[in-house]
C-alpha cells in the first residue's frame, strides 16, 4: 500500500507550508485615539511571584465607591517603568537607568503611553526630586561611584535638562558613598538631605546632613547637621518623608529602614519658613512619638500621617502601621487602627483631597479597600474595593 | 597556554599521529559494509571472527572494522535478526586492510515478528522505560549546528537564545528550565569542563549521540536534575578515527572542530577533541530606536551589532589503555577551555553596551576507569574522578553610554551598574563518581551510583578587593540505587530506583552590624525515588510510564547570600517536583519504508522554586526564597519516516500548559488567594514544533559520493510576556510567532571521507525572537569542509 503512495510532494508541501505564514513583526500597535478624558485617579498593582512579577496601572473616577478589577483591565507598565515614579498633572516622569532615557508617560483609558522620551545619563538614578514650579522638576542623584551629588533641572514640557554637580562636602574618611533621599524646595532654596555610608555591612555615619542650595545660582551654600538620627530620609519616588507645610515650614523625617545604624531611631527635623537653619527647639524623635517611623505625609494644617513600625506585631511582615500626628507637639493624636498594617515600607499609600485622606495598604487578611480618613471628623471608612488578591498594591495617585 | 596555541598544538599532534598510523601499522585489518538486498545499510549487525571472541557490530552506516592478531585465513560470520546469516573467508596479511561487503537476504521465518532489524543504539535508547529523546548527530555532521541547535529540533525541548553565536540561553525540558536541567558529557557534569563549555558552542561533530531525559533521570547520572538531563555521548568506538571540520559563514563566523582517536602499537590509546569558535555576531538589528536631535524624538533604524565578538576554544586530550586484565578502560585526561566575549545588550535590546566583556578560563584533569566482570561475572565497575578550576571575569569599567549607531557619550556611570566593577568568579571543584552494576541473571540487575561533588565559590570585585571574603563551599553526596527486572522474555521492563541527596553548605557569613563574620554551616538530606516501566505489546510497539520525585538542591549563595546585598535564608528548601510521563511508541518497516511514531503525556508538579526576591521592595538587599509552585501538563508527538537512504522526514510538536500553582504569595498569612493562582505562566513558549526533510542520493558526483539536501522548519507559537488575564489586551506585550527555515546541501566523497556543504539559516530572513525584544540573527550563509577518516 505504502509503495504506491507518492510521499515526496506531500512532505515537501508540509515543510513549505509554514513559509507562507512567515513574517510577523514585533512592532507595537500604535495607540488608538480616545475621545474620553483621563480617569481621575490611578492605582498601581503588582501580581505574580518572581520572576513573573508584573506591575499594572489601573484608572478609576472614584475612590469612594465601587470596585476595580485587573482582569482584562489596566495597562502593563513592566518593561516601560516601575512604580518608583514621579507624577504631576496627569503625567508620569521616569528615568530608565538601563536604557538611559528620561520618559514622560500618560495613563488613559487602559493604555500607558509614552508621551516623550529623551536620552539622559547624568544621574546614576533619581535619588530624590522636588518641584520648583509646575513646569520645573529638580532631580538629584549620585555619580557612578556614588561619592558626588549630581543634579538636573528638568523642563517637563520638553524634558530638556540643565545638569551639574553640587559642591557638597567630600565623603569623610571611613565612609565610601553618599546616600540621598529627602529634598524640598522653598523660598528660593533647595534642601537636600543626605548621609554617608560605609561598605556594607559597615554601619553608616550616625549623622543627618542637609545641604542648602541656592536655586537661582545653583550654589551649594552650607550643610546643616544633626546626630539624633542618621540617613537621608526617603526617596519620594516610593514613599514620602518630607514636605513643606501650609505655613512654609519644611519638615524632614528620617527613615529607620533606609539607614544602617546600630540602634534604629527616628527623628523629624524642622526648618522654619524663611530660615536656612535647623530649628534647634524642635525636638521630635522616637521618644516623643513612641515609635520609629519610615514615612511621613502632610495632610494639612498641623497634621501629618506617620507610617511607623508597630513593635507589637511579631511573626508577620505586616508591621507598618499608620497614625495621625500633630506636627507642633510631635505627638501621635490618633492611631489609624481601622487601617490594616502594611507589609512594606516603600508604598505610596496616601493622597489628600478636599479634607479627606485616601489610603491604600497591603492587608494581611480580608479584602483590599481604599480607606478614607476624614480629617475634620477623624473617622475612617472604606471606599472602593480592589478585587482580585493582588500581591502588592503599590501606589495611589491623583491624576486630575 | 593561549587557547589558540593549544588548539593548534592539538591539531598538529593529531595529524602527526595519524600520519604515523599509516606508516607503522603492523596488524592486519578487515573492514566493510553490511547492507540489505535493497541496498539499505544495516546497523547493529554482529560481525564475529569464527572460533574467536573477537567481534564487533556495524555502525549506523552498516560499516565495521576488525583487527586481527595473526595473519592467515579467517572466517567472518555475519548475523542479524530478521536476516539470514552469512560467512566469508578472507586472507589477512600483515599491515594490510582487507575490504569485504555483505548483502543479507531477509529471513522470512523471522520477518513475521518484525523484531529487531539491527536497531541503532538511539532506537534502543528510545525503547527504554525512561522518556528520552535520543538524537544521532550523524545527520547533522555536515551542518554548522552547535548542540543547542540540534537539541532545539527535538520534541519537548525549547532553547531560548538571547542573540547570536555564544549568547546566553535558557534550556527547557517539558516546561522546566534553568537550574532544573543538568548537562552531562559522557555521564559526568559538563560544568567540570568549565563555564566556557556549553551547549551553545560545542560543535555537533564532537558528539556522536545525545540523550535528553525528561523528568525521570537514571541513577547513573547521579545528580539533582529536577526537570531532566541532557547527556552528550562522544565517540566511544575503539577504532581509530579522525573527524576534522572547518566552517566559515556570515557575520565573520568561523568554527573549527576536531575529534579523533589513535592507538599506538603498544596498545596506548590517545583520544583528542578540540574546537574553536569565532564570530563577530555583527548581524543586522532591525528597527532599533535611536535619538534624532533634529526631529527631537527616537526614530527606528537598522544597525549592525558592533560589540558582540565571541571567541571560545576547548581542547581535551586523553591517554589510556583498553582491554587489559586489570582494566577494560583506563584513561587520564586533561582539558582546557576558554572564552572571550563582548556583551552587546542587557535584557532588552534597547539597553546597549559598548565595552562590557566577559572572559573565562577553565582547566580540568580527569581519570576514568572501567572494569567489567570485576571479581565475579556480571559485576561491572565504572569510576571517574576529576579536579577542575573555572575562572571568569566580567568587566564593566567604561564611563560611556553607547547607542546603536556605535556613538557614545561620556558619563560618570559604568554600563551595567552605576558603579564600575571587575567581577571575578572562581570555582575550584572536585568531583568523583563510582558506579557499580551487577547483572544477577537475565531477569534481575542492579545498579548503584555514588557521586561526590565539592565546589568552592569565590566571588569578588577586583576594584574593591583582591580576594573573596566569604567564599561558599558546597558539598553534595548523592547515592542512587536501581533495580531492574526484565520479565516476559524482556517484554516487560521495570526499573525501581531511589536517590539519596546529602548536601552540606558552608560560608563565613555576616552576622552583626559591627561587621564581624561568623562561620555558618548547614547540612540537609533528602530522598527521592521513582519507577520506570516499559511493556512491549509487540516487537516494535511499546508503552511506557515513569515517575520520579525529583529535587534541585539549594546552592550556597542561595542559602547564605553574599554577605552584603543578598541576605541569608537558612530555611530555604530545595526545589522539588513530582514528574510523570506516560507514552507509547510504534515502529514498522515495510520494504524500504520505515516509520517510527512516539507520543507522550507529561505532568510536572513542581514546588518551592527558588528565586531571588527583593526583600523589601527597593531596599538594597534581596534574598532567595521558595517563591512559586508550577504545574505542567503537556503532550508531545514525534514522527520519523524514511524511505531507504533516499528520504528522511521528521516532524514533532510539543504542547505544554504550565500554570501557577502557588495559591498564596510567599510570606502571606494564607487568607487571600493570589490573583495569578491557576493562571498560565507567562513568558514561556507553550506550543512549538519542528519539521525536517532530507533527500539524499548516492553517486551523483562520482563513485562513492553522496549528495544530500536538508530542509528544516521551526515554529514557535506567539506567547504573552506577562500574565494573560490581567491588564487590557491593547496594553499587553507579546513575543511574536517565530518561523525559522534552514536549508543545506552537502556532498560527500570517498564514502564520507571528504565533505563539503553549503548552508543557509533563516533563509526567509524572518525576524526571530526567543525573548522579548532581543532579536536573533536574520539570514546567514555558511560553508563547511569536513574530513572524516575511520
Amino acid at each position: 500500500m505504502l509503495k504506491n503512495f507518492k510521499l515526496y510532494p506531500f512532505l515537501i508541501a508540509l515543510a513549505i507550508i509554514p513559509l507562507l505564514y512567515a513574517c510577523k513583526s514585533d512592532d507595537e500597535a500604535t495607540p488608538e485615539p480616545t475621545e474620553e478624558t483621563q480617569e481621575k485617579y490611578a492605582v498601581w498593582l503588582q501580581i505574580g511571584s518572581y520572576p513573573n512579577t508584573t506591575q499594572y496601572v489601573l484608572g478609576t473616577n472614584s475612590l469612594t465607591e465601587g470596585s476595580i478589577n485587573l482582569t482584562g483591565h489596566g495597562a502593563e507598565v513592566t518593561g516601560k517603568s516601575d512604580y518608583g515614579i514621579i507624577t504631576k498633572g496627569g503625567f508620569y516622569y521616569y528615568y530608565n537607568t538601563t536604557s538611559g532615557r528620561l520618559s514622560k508617560f500618560k495613563y488613559e483609558k487602559e493604555r500607558y503611553n509614552t508621551v516623550l522620551e529623551v536620552p539622559f545619563t547624568h544621574l546614576a538614578g533619581i535619588d530624590g526630586f522636588t518641584w520648583i514650579d509646575d513646569k520645573t522638576l529638580f532631580l538629584v542623584g549620585t555619580n557612578g561611584d556614588r561619592d558626588k551629588i549630581h543634579y538636573s533641572v528638568v523642563n517637563i514640557e520638553t524634558l530638556k535638562t540643565t545638569n551639574g554637580v553640587l559642591d557638597a562636602p567630600a565623603v569623610p574618611a571611613g565612609f565610601k558613598n553618599i546616600s540621598l533621599g529627602n529634598i524640598e524646595y522653598t523660598n528660593g532654596k533647595v534642601f537636600v538631605q543626605f548621609g554617608f555610608t560605609g561598605v556594607n555591612p559597615a554601619p553608616w555615619q550616625v549623622k543627618t546632613n542637609i545641604g542648602v542650595v541656592d536655586y537661582a545660582t545653583l550654589k551649594y551654600e552650607k550643610t546643616l547637621e544633626n546626630t539624633t538620627s542618621a540617613g537621608p530620609g526617603t526617596n519620594k519616588l516610593w514613599l514620602s518623608s518630607s514636605f513643606v507645610d501650609d505655613s512654609g515650614n519644611t519638615y524632614f523625617a528620617t527613615n529607620v529602614e533606609w539607614s544602617n545604624i546600630p540602634a534604629k531611631k527616628t527623628a523629624i527635623y524642622r526648618i522654619k519658613k524663611g530660615t536656612t537653619v535647623l530649628d534647634e527647639s524642635y525636638v521630635v524623635n522616637s521618644t516623643t512619638l513612641g515609635y520609629d517611623g519610615v514615612g511621613l505625609w502632610y495632610i494639612g494644617g498641623t497634621k501629618a500621617i506617620i507610617k511607623y513600625i508597630d513593635t507589637a506585631v511579631t511573626g508577620s511582615t505586616h508591621i507598618y502601621a499608620f497614625a495621625v500626628m500633630d506636627l507642633e507637639t510631635g505627638k501621635i493624636t490618633r492611631k489609624l487602627s481601622e487601617i490594616p498594617n502594611d507589609a512594606d515600607a516603600y508604598i505610596q499609600n496616601i493622597i489628600v483631597e478636599d479634607g479627606k485622606v485616601f489610603m491604600v495598604t497591603n492587608a494581611e487578611t480580608g479584602k483590599d479597600y481604599v480607606y478614607i480618613y476624614d480629617i475634620a471628623a477623624q473617622t475612617v471608612k472604606t471606599g472602593m474595593e480592589m478585587i482580585g488578591g493582588y500581591d502588592w498594591i503599590l501606589r495611589v495617585d491623583k491624576m486630575r | 597556554m593561549h587557547p589558540g596555541k593549544f588548539l593548534f598544538a592539538t591539531i598538529l599532534f593529531i595529524l602527526f599521529q595519524f600520519n604515523c598510523d599509516v606508516q607503522a601499522q603492523s596488524a592486519g585489518t578487515v573492514s566493510g559494509t553490511v547492507q540489505a538486498e535493497d541496498g539499505a545499510r544495516l546497523p547493529g549487525v554482529s560481525v564475529i571472527l569464527k572460533g574467536t571472541s573477537t567481534g564487533t557490530v556495524t555502525d549506523v552506516d552498516g560499516f565495521f572494522k576488525l583487527t586481527f592478531k595473526k595473519s592467515g585465513n579467517h572466517t567472518l560470520v555475519i548475523s542479524s535478526v530478521g536476516y539470514l546469516g552469512q560467512s566469508k573467508t578472507i586472507t589477512a596479511k600483515n599491515g594490510q586492510e582487507v575490504k569485504v561487503s555483505f548483502s543479507l537476504k531477509p529471513d522470512s521465518k523471522n520477518m513475521d515478528e518484525l523484531t529487531i532489524h539491527g536497531k541503532t543504539e538511539t532506537q534502543e535508547i528510545k525503547e527504554q522505560a525512561f522518556t528520552v529523546n535520543a538524537i544521532e548527530t550523524k545527520r547533522f555532521a555536515n551542518t554548522t549546528a552547535d548542540l543547542n541547535q540540534v537539541l532545539n529540533k527535538t520534541a519537548g525541548v525549547r532553547v531560548r537564545e538571547e542573540g547570536g553565536v555564544g549568547s546566553d540561553f535558557n534550556f527547557s525540558i517539558n516546561g522546566l528550565s534553568g537550574k532544573a536541567v543538568k548537562f552531562f558529557l559522557d555521564g559526568v557534569p559538563m560544568e567540570l569542563m568549565g563555564s566556557a563549555m556549553s551547549l551553545n558552542n560545542i560543535p555537533v561533530n564532537l558528539a556522536e549521540r545525545m540523550e535528553v531525559y525528561k523528568g525521570v533521570v537514571p541513577v547513573s547520572l547521579g545528580s539533582d536534575a529536577l526537570g531532566g538531563a541532557v547527556n552528550i555521548i562522544t565517540n566511544q568506538h575503539i577504532n581509530n578515527y579522525l573527524d576534522a571540520s572547518y566552517s566559515y559563514g556570515s557575520f565573520n563566523t568561523h568554527r573549527l572542530a576536531l575529534t579523533g582517536q589513535y592507538s599506538t602499537s603498544k596498545g596506548i590509546i590517545i583520544k583528542a577533541s578540540a574546537f574553536a569558535n569565532y564570530s563577530d555576531n555583527n548581524y543586522l538589528m532591525r528597527g532599533m530606536e535611536i535619538w534624532d536631535e533634529a526631529q527631537y524624538k527616537y526614530v527606528n533604524k537598522d544597525f549592525k551589532r558592533f560589540h558582540d565578538q565571541y571567541k571560545s576554544a576547548m581542547g581535551q586530550l586523553e591517554a589510556g589503555i583498553i582491554n587489559k586484565k586489570w582494566a577494560d578502560v583506563f584513561f587520564v585526561g586533561f582539558s582546557y577551555s576558554g572564552t572571550k566575549q563582548d556583551i552587546q545588550t542587557g535584557t532588552r535590546q534597547d539597553v546597549v553596551y559598548g565595552a562590557v566583556g566577559k572572559d573565562g578560563h577553565a582547566y580540568n584533569a580527569s581519570l576514568r576507569y572501567r572494569k567489567d566482570n570485576l571479581f565475579v561475572k556480571g559485576l561491572n565497575a565504572n569510576l571517574f574522578a576529576s579536579r577542575s578550576v573555572d575562572n571568569y571575569v566580567v568587566t564593566d569599567t567604561s564611563s560611556y553610554k553607547y547607542y546603536w549607531d556605535g556613538s557614545r557619550v561620556k558619563t560618570s556611570l559604568a554600563e551595567i551598574n552605576g558603579a564600575k566593577s571587575i567581577t571575578n568568579i572562581n570555582r575550584p571543584r572536585t568531583f568523583a563518581r563510582a558506579n557499580l552494576g551487577y547483572q544477577l541473571s537475565d531477569v534481575h540487575s542492579f545498579n548503584v551510583n555514588y557521586t561526590y561533588d565539592h565546589l568552592k565559590n569565590e566571588n569578588y570585585d577586583e576594584l574593591i578587593t583582591d580576594h573573596a571574603e566569604i567564599p561558599g563551599i558546597l558539598s553534595k553526596n548523592i547515592i542512587g540505587a536501581a533495580y531492574q527486572q526484565n520479565l516476559l522474555n524482556d517484554r516487560l521492563t521495570n526499573t525501581l530506583f531511589g536517590k539519596f541527596y546529602g548536601i552540606s553548605v558552608q560560608q563565613s557569613r555576616y552576622v552583626s552590624t559591627s561587621g564581624e563574620y561568623a562561620q555558618a554551616n548547614d547540612s540537609h538530606t533528602y530522598q527521592g525515588y521513582g519507577i520506570a516501566s516499559r511493556y512491549k505489546v509487540l516487537g516494535d510497539l511499546g508503552v511506557k510510564a515513569s515517575y520520579e520525585k525529583a529535587y534541585r538542591l539549594q546552592e550556597v549563595g542561595e542559602m547564605f547570600g553574599n554577605g552584603y546585598t543578598v541576605i541569608a535564608n537558612l530555611d530555604l528548601k530545595p526545589e522539588s517536583s513530582h514528574n510523570v510521563n506516560i507514552g507509547a511508541y510504534y515502529g514498522f518497516t515495510v520494504n524500504k519504508h520505515k516509520l517510527f511514531i512516539e507520543g507522550s503525556w507529561f505532568y510536572r508538579n513542581a514546588n518551592d522554586f527558588i528565586y531571588s526576591v527583593v526583600y523589601k521592595s527597593n531596599s538594597s538587599v534581596s534574598r532567595y526564597e521558595n517563591t512559586s509552585k508550577v504545574k505542567v501538563n503537556g503532550l508531545e508527538g514525534d514522527v520519523k519516516y524514511n524511505y531507504g537512504d533516499l528520504l528522511y522526514f521528521n516532524a514533532n510538536v510539543s504542547y505544554q500548559n504550565a500554570i501557577n500553582n502557588s495559591k498564596y504569595s510567599p510570606g502571606s498569612s494564607g487568607s487571600t488567594i493570589e490573583a495569578t493562582y491557576l493562571n498560565k505562566i507567562p513568558n514561556q513558549p507553550w506550543l512549538f514544533g519542528n519539521a525536517d526533510l532530507s533527500i539524499g542520493k548516492n553517486n551523483i558526483l562520482g563513485k562513492a559520493s553522496r549528495m544530500q539536501f536538508n530542509l528544516g522548519t521551526q515554529y514557535v507559537h506567539w506567547f504573552y510576556l506577562t500574565w494573560e488575564a490581567f491588564g487590557s489586551k491593547a496594553s499587553k506585550s507579546t513575543i511574536p510567532d517565530q518561523y525559522i527555515h534552514n536549508a543545506s546541501i552537502s556532498n560527500s566523497w570517498d564514502n564520507g571521507r571528504y565533505n563539503l556543504s553549503l548552508e543557509c539559516r533563516n533563509f526567509t530572513n524572518n525576524l526571530a525572537f526567543d525573548n522579548f525584544r532581543l532579536q536573533k540573527p536574520g539570514r546567514a550563509f555558511s560553508v563547511k569542509l569536513r574530513y572524516f577518516l575511520k
